[in-house]
């Protein structure tokens, strides 16, 4: 199923629905890629950290379905990314000659740090839906202008349309953008 | 009469000619629904700075062959799953 307009992926997630490994995939790997930054993982390192998360939630299965007593779904995945970095950076200090296994050190602003890309990653869905919310011109109006930060007029021509136009769907796909937003927020 | 939505990014972003401008300005010394709709511009401004910056946190390359590795590992599993049924 595609968590298009009616639903999105985390709503599916909380209400304990089956979710399927490609969609999983899709909506969580730059997270998790950005963890495995903030980990200092190589890029080798951070292939094996998606993988390792991927196979920790579906064990195999081509889906699965949350177990809601494990609490907030951010915390958990947070958790989980967490303990899959560890066991790499366990494993490559094994092969460094004078390295003890140790617990990964994790700078004190981590836990801050994680909720700021847990709500960037919000934001970064909250276009996604918008996109398939509102009208394409509208959109790219928007995305052009206020995303991209190209001139009000070159998307105007562009977009065979007004200067005007523009800055209408600036205002109106903001104020839309903001209520998926909250609503994503609301979905955990 | 109020200023525009348009009008008043318009104002925000100094694109407006200096004559409209000044007029503008006097319009919202004394008007406060504009002054309102151009604080809500400025808290939009604030939200999609961080849209472009989450944006660009969250664009990362894509990566064809561990997306292939996982839809082999996917695959495999349901082969053993289809053919002990
Ligand atoms: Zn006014």
């Amino acid at each position: 199923m595609a968590y298009t307009t009616k639903k999105s992926l985390l709503e599916a997630i909380r209400n304990g629905d089956e979710v399927s490994w490609y969609e999983f995939y899709e909506t969580y790997r730059p997270l998790i890629v950005v963890r495995g930054r903030d980990y200092k993982l190589n890029s080798a390192e951070i292939d094996e950290l998606i993988q390792s998360v991927m196979l920790r939630f579906f064990n195999r299965s081509r889906s699965f379905v949350y177990d809601r007593s494990q609490g907030r779904f951010r915390d958990y995945l947070g958790v989980m990314i967490y303990h899959c970095a560890l066991n790499i950076i366990r494993s490559r200090r094994k092969n460094e000659i004078g390295c003890g296994d140790g617990e990964l050190e994790m700078p004190a602003e981590d836990d801050s740090r994680w909720h700021r890309e847990w709500e960037q990653h919000i934001l970064t869905q909250a276009l996604k839906q918008l996109q398939l919310q509102i009208e394409e011109t509208t959109f790219q109006a928007f995305e052009l202008y206020a995303v991209k930060g190209e001139a009000p007029e070159k998307v105007a021509r562009f977009l065979k349309t007004s200067v005007n136009m523009v800055y209408v769907a600036k205002s109106r796909a903001t104020s839309r953008l903001r209520k998926i937003v909250k609503q994503l927020q609301d979905e955990e | 009469m109020h200023y525009a939505i348009h009008e008043l990014d318009q104002y925000r972003s100094r694109t407006m000619n200096l004559f409209r401008r000044l007029a503008c300005r006097c319009h919202l010394l004394h008007c406060q629904k504009c002054r309102a709709q151009l604080r809500q511009l400025e808290q939009d401004d604030l939200f999609l700075a961080e849209l472009r910056q989450s944006e660009q946190r969250m664009d990362v390359p894509e990566n064809p062959s561990e997306y292939r590795k996982l839809c082999g590992i996917f695959e495999e599993e349901r082969h053993k799953r289809e053919s002990s049924i």
